[in-house]
This record gives structure tokens, sequence and C-alpha cells, in this order.
């Protein structure tokens, strides 16, 4: 190696040093703790066991019951948020919109709270019978209160929701500045061509947003499927098992159980969904290819 | 008869963070059938305003729309039939040359083999045939502006609006587009308003100018008739570059006299100016001549060399005369010069009002 090309190597070292630390070793030592039996008993001085821990999750374990509450928590919230977001990015969008900074400003608030402070507000809210949700809120929309200890229907509902107070402001920025940055004359156009208000929102905003709709989407699924706290904090996972994901049950096996090895076997598994989901979705919307 | 298209007292105010801004002022247009009428204006007064109010995409505060000679206030802008060309072009930049030209169609649910055969004829006409199947960002400035005007011809509409189409053209590629323009409606005699910034472009397009500013209409007719007789010093000195040389004069005994030396009055004008009365002179460069037997005396004060003709900035008394000259004799700054008006060339205005005396008093006598 020419000195140059040592040199240049000597510039990146602190990102291939940062990488590797908090990247490649904590992944590449979760997959192998999965390989062994460490947990209290034997945390100092556990050994490779083979596949015992993935045989434990398809044998005894609650995968498919993981799975569909992952699938459930991730799918739920992600068509809602996007959805909500999509939606108010829409009307804040409306040329006489008045006062526009100041639903902006307004609708952004749930982003600037601390999240893990917001969700302890929240579970006081969803206290049922006295929380503001169950107490005022709901009867004064005329639906039914949720109670999320003995209902899983309501559990999720009361996740979800949460969820989605705290994550759309996200959406909305995006959607809405990927909005802003349509030409106005592409509209001018086509209504003066006779396309109405729906064929103009399916015919040039829907296929100018295409992209940020996809990175939004692959993002926040990874980001969702992941999310550990709304899930945490308000449920716990209850009632019983019954909205537990992947990364709560990791969690609590590892922390509450001591089951390190059964727990990294679990974010293996939960790792690998996310991937293949990612690989699929960026093959098909073809994401990273250049814009031509 | 009626117009084809017709504006009438048109008032339209626009509001931007709070500040009030009237940008048309009672605007009156009358445009006839087959005309290709070029709205010429400087930046920000309304000129793309007026298209939009045309097309019905703004709303005017006060006025009617007339198109075919119907009252269009309350048509929708998809039922004007009137096709635009926008300055940036606004093609659809994820849909291919063939689905933007085929939007209009599309969008009205005309049958797939007829689209297909008119978006063919219509691409066949503006020689972009074989640009179909590309996507716009594989297009250069001057494809994608065929494709903005086959956009607005395969419509098949008769009115078509145009916001300085050729304006984002690289100079070459802009006197092309602008024969071709040309010939288009020559071939199709659609009715075209066509705005622009660009004096070139609107003399050599134009069947009918319109100059617009302060919100009305300054000066409407033949350009070169309104280049030769403008009809107030703002027009003067608005169309042509260099601007009109306005000299400040009084009448005197069949004379007026400029800057110490006379100059006999047009005949034309005689009878219609009175002694004592002071007028403005506006004369263009090209009409001036620097020779010795030059009535007005003044000083080089800059030459400007545009290679076959130079412009010779000379300061008589007070005022900067501008002065078209070909480039065969070499001036330079701080020569004494002479020069010569041809009296039959000149126009006279209204010292007070700026407007021109000849067609002040043919208004009157109509």
């Amino acid at each position: 190696m020419d000195k140059e090309k040592l040199y240049s190597f000597f510039y990146i070292l602190p990102i291939i040093l940062v990488t590797l630390l908090l990247f490649i070793f904590p992944v590449i030592y979760s997959l192998y703790i999965s390989f062994t039996n460490m947990g209290l008993l034997h945390f100092f001085h556990y050994s490779y066991v083979g596949l015992r821990n993935y045989i434990i999750i398809f044998k005894y374990g609650y995968f498919l019951q993981l799975l569909e509450n992952t699938i459930i928590w991730t799918v739920g919230s992600l068509v809602t948020m996007m959805g909500l977001g999509f939606a108010l990015a829409l009307i804040l969008n409306q040329s006489d919109l008045k006062g526009r900074s100041i639903f902006y400003a307004i609708l952004i608030l749930p982003w600037a709270f601390p999240g893990f402070i917001s969700l302890l507000i929240w579970q006081g809210l969803w206290v049922d019978p006295y929380g503001m949700m169950n107490k005022l809120i709901l009867p004064m929309l005329h639906l039914p209160t949720i109670n999320s200890l003995t209902s899983t229907t309501d559990a999720w509902v009361e996740l979800i929701l949460t969820n989605d107070w705290l994550s759309f402001p996200y959406f909305m920025v995006v959607f809405y500045s990927a909005l802003q940055s349509i030409p106005r004359e592409l509209y001018d156009i086509a209504e003066l061509d006779g396309a109405n208000i729906f064929a103009r929102f399916m015919r040039i905003t829907l296929p100018s947003l295409k992209k940020t709709i996809a990175f939004v989407f692959i993002t926040s699924f990874v980001f969702t499927w992941n999310n550990f706290y709304p899930i945490y904090v308000l449920t716990g996972g209850g009632p019983g098992i019954s909205t537990e994901t992947f990364i709560v049950y990791a969690y609590q096996e590892a922390f509450s159980y001591s089951n390190f090895s059964l727990a990294a076997a679990w974010s293996v598994i939960s790792s690998i969904f996310v991937i293949v989901l990612a690989i699929i979705v960026i093959k098909y919307t073809r994401i990273l290819d250049t814009y031509f | 008869m009626s117009y084809y298209v017709k504006l009438e007292d048109i008032w339209k105010e626009y509001e931007m963070k709070g500040k009030k801004t009237l940008v048309l002022k009672g605007l009156n247009l009358n445009v006839e059938k087959g005309e290709f009428v070029v709205i010429l204006g400087p930046s920000g007064e309304g000129k793309t305003t007026t298209l939009k109010i045309i097309a019905g995409l703004l709303r005017q505060d006060k006025g009617h729309v007339y198109l075919r000679g119907e009252l269009v206030d309350d048509v929708p802008p998809k039922d004007r039939r009137v096709a635009m060309v926008p300055q940036n072009y606004a093609i659809y930049p994820f849909m291919s040359v063939y689905d933007n030209i085929a939007f209009p169609l599309k969008v009205q649910h005309v049958p797939k083999e007829e689209i297909r055969k008119k978006v063919k004829e219509v691409a066949e006409m503006l020689k972009i045939d074989n640009l179909l199947d590309r996507k716009p960002s594989q297009l250069s400035g001057g494809q994608m502006q065929r494709v903005a005007i086959a956009r607005a011809l395969v419509k098949g509409a008769d009115i078509i609006l145009m916001d300085e189409p050729l304006s984002n053209l690289d100079a070459q590629v802009r006197v092309l587009a602008r024969e071709e323009l040309k010939q288009l409606q020559r071939n199709l005699k659609p009715t075209i308003l066509y705005v622009t910034h660009d004096q070139i472009e609107a003399l050599s397009l134009a069947s009918k100018l319109a100059i617009i500013h302060d919100g009305v209409i300054q000066a409407f007719g033949d350009p070169m008739e309104i280049y030769k007789n403008p009809n107030s010093v703002w027009v003067g000195k608005f169309l042509g570059n260099p601007p009109m040389n306005i000299i400040e004069g009084k009448v005197d005994n069949g004379f007026i006299e400029v800057e110490g030396s006379k100059i006999t009055i047009p005949e034309v004008y005689k009878g219609i100016v009175k002694d004592g009365e002071k007028v403005l002179i506006g004369v263009r460069p090209e009409d001036l001549y620097i020779s010795d037997s030059g009535a007005i005396e003044g000083k080089v004060e800059m030459v400007e060399n545009l290679g076959p003709y130079s412009i010779i900035h000379v300061n008589v008394g007070n005022t900067t005369v501008r002065v078209f000259e070909k480039s065969m004799i070499k001036r330079e700054r701080g020569d004494n010069v002479k020069i010569s008006i041809d009296p039959s060339k000149i126009i006279l205005f209204d010292a007070t009002t700026e407007k021109n005396l000849l067609l002040e008093v043919a208004k009157k006598s109509l």
C-alpha cells in the first residue's frame, strides 16, 4: 500500500471504528449469544449450544402469536399514521388556508415533547375509569370507553391511537414539504385540460409523491417494528402477552427473566423479518435507483 | 363584429402578506380571430395575471371576459376551450413524453385509439415523434418547449395562451423556435395570446402588439406602427433598444427651438402646435445623423459597439441623445459632433400629458 492510500485510510479510521464498535460488533455478538446458553445461571461461563434457543422458540415459544402482534402493531400504526399525516399535509397545503403557520406549529407539538414523558401522560389519560380519555373525551364523542387491562382490542386501540399521536407530525412534515415542491403550474395546466380535483390528485399529487411515500414507508416500517417504548410503558405487553411484539418480548426475556441468549435469538428473528421486508420493498419501489 | 377574445375593464388586486397591490386597473383588450397578439411589458406588470384570467385560473375582481363572443366569467377553466403553455412548460416529470401530450385527452376519457392517433399527428407536426418514449429529464430545453406546445395543440383548442415560452431557451435555439412558432401559427391559424418581456420577440412575432403598463394596455396595434409612431413618451421609451430619444423643445414661429438650434416643424404637426408651447420631441436613434451640416452641437459621452452598428451617446445641453451609426467612423469620448434631425421622422409629445399630439388630435376628431 503506498503512502497516499495509507493516509486516506487513516482519515476514515474514525468512521470505521464507530461502525465496528457500535454496529457490526453488537450485531455479531448478539448473533453469537443466540447460539449459547448465556443467562442468569451461565452469565460468565456460557457455552455454545447450537440451535437450542431457536428450537425452543419455534417449539415452545409464542412465535406465531408474537408475529401476529408485531404485524398488527406495525401495520396498524403505519397505515393510520401515514393516512393522518398525509391528510393533514394536504389540508396544510391548501393555498387559501388562513393561519397556516399557527396550525403547523400546533400540529408538530407532539413531536417536540420527549416521547417517554408523553407516554407517561398518555398512560394516565387512558386509566379506566378516571383518566381524561375515558372520563371525558370518549363519552363526549359518544364512543365506548377503553380498558386495556381486560380487552385485547381495547389495548390495541389504545396503543395505536397513542402511537398515532406521537408520530403523525413526522409524516405530516415530510409529506407537506414534498407537496410544496410540486410546481403549481402542473395543477393549473391540468385544471385547464379538464382534470377534476380527483384526477389531479391521482395523476399529479400521488405520482409526484411516490418516492417520498416509499421512503417514509420503509424507514417508519423498520422504526415501528422495533418501537419499544409505547407498548412497554402503556400495556407492558398485556393483557397476558396479547400486545407483546418481538422487541418487547425480547426485552422482557432478557431483563425480566434474564434469558439473554433466548432474547438474542428473538431479536435475530425479528431482524431477519425487517431485512427481508426492506429488501422486497426497496426492490419493488426501486427507491434507491436514481430518478431516471 | 364580435371579438374572439375580449377583456372588458378588468381589475385585479393581489394580497401578499397583508400588503395589497393593484395589478390590473381597468384593462381592455380586443383580439380578433386568428391573430397573434403579443402582450409586452416590464416584469411584474400583470402579464401572466391577464393570461390566467382569460384561462379562468384566476378570477378578476371586476370586469368581464368574453371568449368567442360569449361571456365566460362563470365558466370553469376546463370548459373555456383554451390551452396554455406556461413559462416553465409544466411538463409532468414522472410521465413519458407520450403521456404528457396525451394527458388532456386522457382526463377527458377520449378512446385510446383516438388518443394515439392525435398524439402521433401533433408529435409529427412538431418533429418530436422520435421522443415519445423518453422521460422529460432526458429532454433539452427546446424539446421540452415543443412538448408543451404539443400538449396545448392536441386538445384542439383554438385559443392558445403562451407565457414567455421561449425565455428558458438559449439564444440560438430561441431564434429557431421563434421562426417555427410563427410558421405554426400561419399553418394552423389559432388565436394566440403571447406574453413576453422581450422586445425583439414581440416585434418579430406579433401580428398585433399590446403594451401593458400600470395595469392597462398602453398601446395596441400593428407592432411597427407602434414603434414608428408611439402614442406616448412611455411607449416610445419602452419599445426599442436603445429607447427613443426625448428632447425638450419650444415652439417658436414655425420652428422648434432645441438647445439653441432650430428644427422645422413637420408638415403634419403644423396647426396643431401653438407658438410658445413647450413640447417633447421624440426621435429614434436611427433617425439621427452625425454630420457636419447638423444643427445641434454636442459632445460624445460614450460609444457602445454592437458590431455592424454603434450607439453613440451624445451630450446635448443637459440631455443625452443616443445615435445609431455604422461602425465605420471611429469616435472617441469627448469628440465634438453635430447632429442633424430629419424633421419628417420626429414625433411631438405634449410636455405635460406626454401624449402624442398628432394621435390626440385624431382621437378628438373621431
